[in-house]
């Protein structure tokens, strides 16, 4: 069974052409659950008044709530198909795609996108500068989830209800990107179909997508890149694990060889031991500014730095029979 | 919480955590800080400092750090939140003000020190343990293991609760042994790498060796105190015990142990995880009267407050070394008697330990312990005002 969710907000126009050409085309058990927000317009009267006509038309109006994302996930949340779908219900999305949708789903796809940047779709006649947004968000919500998609930013999909069941509790809806977020909490090895779209022209009233829905739209990629990120480091959580390990025995372990007289030659230590102290008193230096890098037999090689903030660093080698600084000859 | 309260409580801690950095702006840098804020290699390992140093060109990276720190400090509230989410209100405000109205919070959010990190550290390990998500990510907890023990040497007395995350997950016991073992090698690696690092923590730990075991108990009466304004240390102790949660006692065994041995205020902080998480194991099991228990809490951390004011004239290091910069004296300082890494940070020439050889060569003697010989040498003149003492060349000019 389909169920079909169309959220409205100032649809009062176009809704009831838009039902008029899916009842034609919907040929199978369907639903048709139409989400509206209380709409200024009325369009839930008008929802209401078109059942009487279509006995599979139910409408959940919600008070006091807004958003295009939670009220698809809200009628996801009571619809009873087997196969869930949205559409945008301003006549921008054909209707008869949904039964390419419906079949990918029945097909065997977990779920099925109606792409408008896929070969055969278009995005009809936007205005230029909304074309190029599109296009970029589009580019790094394409890269961001586990499922790729081609215009995943579409209004237009269908997703069977075994797979939607398991990560619905995931989502969080906000704005305008629902399929964004579905794509993001589907696991990497479900099965995607794309059908194209061309995405016609708004017959009556005007968008509402603003300001406020565009920076809801910057922080779910922000949101969803960080949870991508956990799920890469724990994913490969073992090779962090090992690259951190490595990475510091390589900048530790040849230091503690250059100086492993140290631990090994007791002379060597007593000697090491009274050139500090000497050099100490004589240029009033601090132990505490001089890193020993390398202990050799006859000399110790430091590194000191000026007793400031921002105080230069100089290496000096330093034997142990004159104590007399010399500037190091070469870098080890 | 809706979002938002959520975001205005956010700012709020936000405000309360800038203000807490500008407390302990005021006095200017302590030497420990000084330390860490320039890189200077002991006593601890360098992952937390060398970041810290990347900015010290800066005019503001004392206030900027101090401001970071408050900030993770005090927002850290939030995970502690988390795991009393399913708590009513009261639990929830409970929880809330033994961490931000502790003494070890308030005292310490905006120090540039390593044991607030630790303690944060800590905390990560704690929720962890105490959250109802039994899956353990055992190579995460492996990495930031060997992240905390890399930012300061105190992370280990973190070790039975690391130990305990490690052995729920489900792989090899070979396995758990290495996530536990070879950060500790690492760390240990390092320390041989470092001989400085070896001997400034000897001279640490054993700073007090000579104390009966009386004035050892009292010292450590008074941080572990100071960490939890009594209320928080006692309740925490008690929810900690009574809920036989054994990695905690463990660690918080051992915290106390490290007191007993090496005693400073700032470790106070590293009671408070183990405190809270004591707290919250209680408030699991049974009510705590919430008011009675706030009101305690603030009056207890006011009596601290009021006993250990904080200073905010700048300390005698960036007096000095204003002045001097003020001055116009050029050339390496000379300092007689002992001086922190604080007055190498405030200062803009080489400091160096007195040395009567060199003497012709300094700009400028300072005398953090009076040195009354400077008086006879007639060529030196008292600076005026100076405290500490500060000596000037009488006439530049005649020594060339
Ligand atoms: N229920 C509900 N539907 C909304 C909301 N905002 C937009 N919609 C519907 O979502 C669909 C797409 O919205 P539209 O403004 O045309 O976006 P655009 O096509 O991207 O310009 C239309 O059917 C709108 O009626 C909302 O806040 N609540
Ligand atoms: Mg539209």
């Amino acid at each position: 069974m389909l169920s079909l969710i169309l959220p409205t907000f100032n649809e009062s126009k176009n809704l009831p052409e838009l039902i008029g050409a899916l009842e034609k085309v919907l040929t199978m058990k369907h639903e048709i659950i139409v989400v509206d927000d209380n709409s200024p317009d009325k369009t839930w009267e008008v929802a209401e008044e078109l059942k009487k006509h279509h006995h599979t038309l139910r409408v959940l109006r919600r008070v006091g709530r807004r958003g295009l994302s939670s009220a698809v996930t809200e009628g996801f949340a009571i619809a009873q198909g087997d196969v869930l779908m949205v559409m945008d219900s301003d006549l921008q999305h054909d209707p008869h795609l949904v039964i390419d949708l419906y079949d990918a789903i029945k097909g065997g796809a977990d779920i099925a996108v109606a792409s408008r940047y896929m070969k055969g779709g278009s995005v009809g006649e936007w205005v230029r500068g909304r074309r190029y947004l599109s296009k970029a968000g589009t580019y790094i919500a394409h890269a961001l989830p586990p499922v790729h998609s081609s215009d995943p930013m579409s209004g237009f999909f269908a997703v069977s209800s075994k797979s939607y069941e398991p990560i619905a509790k995931k989502l969080y809806p906000t704005g305008f990107k629902i399929l964004l977020e579905v794509l993001a909490a589907l696991p990497a090895k479900s099965k995607l179909t794309e059908i194209p779209l061309q995405f016609s022209p708004r017959k009556h009233g005007e968008s509402k997508l603003n300001m406020k829905v565009q920076w809801q739209f910057v922080l779910q990629i922000v949101r969803i890149a960080t949870v991508r990120l956990f799920q890469w480091l724990r994913s490969y959580q073992f090779s962090v694990f090992l690259i951190a390990c490595g990475f510091t025995a390589v900048l530790v372990a040849p230091r503690v060889w250059a100086i492993h007289l140290l631990y090994t030659d007791a002379t060597v230590r007593k000697n090491v031991q009274h050139t500090m102290k000497v050099i100490s008193d004589t240029q009033g230096w601090l132990i505490s500014d001089m890193e020993v890098l390398a202990v050799y037999k006859d000399h110790i090689r430091i590194d000191h730095r000026e007793h400031r903030k921002g105080g230069t660093v100089t290496c000096f080698d330093l034997p142990f029979d004159s104590i007399s600084p010399a500037l190091c000859s070469f870098r080890p | 919480m809706t979002r938002c309260k959520k975001i205005l409580m956010a700012l709020l801690l936000e405000l309360f955590a800038v203000v807490l950095a500008f407390v302990q702006f005021g006095n200017g840098v302590q030497t420990d800080e000084a330390k860490y804020l320039l890189n200077i290699p002991y006593p601890h390992p360098p992952l937390a400092r060398f970041i810290l140093h990347l900015n010290q060109n800066w005019i503001h990276q004392e206030l900027f750090w101090r401001i970071i720190f408050a900030t993770l400090l005090v927002q850290a509230v939030w995970i502690l939140l988390r795991l009393v989410q399913d708590l009513k209100q009261s639990a929830r405000v409970a929880v809330a003000a033994s961490w931000l109205l502790s003494t070890g919070v308030l005292f310490q959010a905006g120090t540039v020190m390593m044991a607030p990190l630790t303690a944060l550290e800590a905390l990560f390990f704690i929720y962890l343990l105490l959250r109802d998500d039994e899956t353990v990510d055992m190579w995460l907890i492996a990495t930031v293991w060997l992240v905390s023990l890399f930012t300061a040497y105190q992370a280990v007395l973190f070790a039975p609760i690391v130990c305990a995350l490690i052995l729920r997950s489900r792989v090899p016991l070979l396995q758990k042994i290495a996530a536990f073992a070879i950060p500790l090698l690492l760390l240990f690696l390092y320390t041989l790498s470092n001989p400085l690092a070896l001997a400034s923590i000897t001279i640490h730990a054993t700073k007090d060796v000579s104390d009966t075991i009386f004035i050892r108990l009292a010292a450590f009466l008074r941080v572990w105190f100071l960490g939890g304004s009594v209320v928080v240390s006692l309740v925490g102790l008690y929810g900690i015990i009574r809920a036989r949660a054994w990695p905690l006692i463990g660690s918080f065994l051992l915290v106390s142990a490290y007191v007993l041995l090496a005693r400073f205020d700032y470790y106070a902080i590293l009671f408070m995880p183990l405190s809270v998480a004591g707290v919250i194991l209680l408030l699991r099991k049974r009510q705590l009267a919430t008011f009675p228990f706030v009101v305690l809490l603030c009056l207890c951390s006011v009596a601290f407050a009021l006993r250990m004011p904080p200073v905010f004239s700048p300390s005698p290091a960036r007096r000095t070394m204003q002045m001097i910069d003020n001055a116009h004296i050029h050339g390496p300082l000379f300092i007689s008697g002992s001086f922190g890494h604080n007055w190498q940070y405030e200062s803009s020439q080489e400091i160096v330990r007195f040395n009567a050889a060199l003497l012709s060569t300094a700009g400028a003697v300072i005398c953090t312990s009076p040195c009354t010989a400077m008086d006879a040498r007639s060529e030196w003149a008292h600076f005026r005002f100076s405290d500490p003492a500060v000596y000037v060349l009488k006439n530049p000019s005649d020594t060339n």
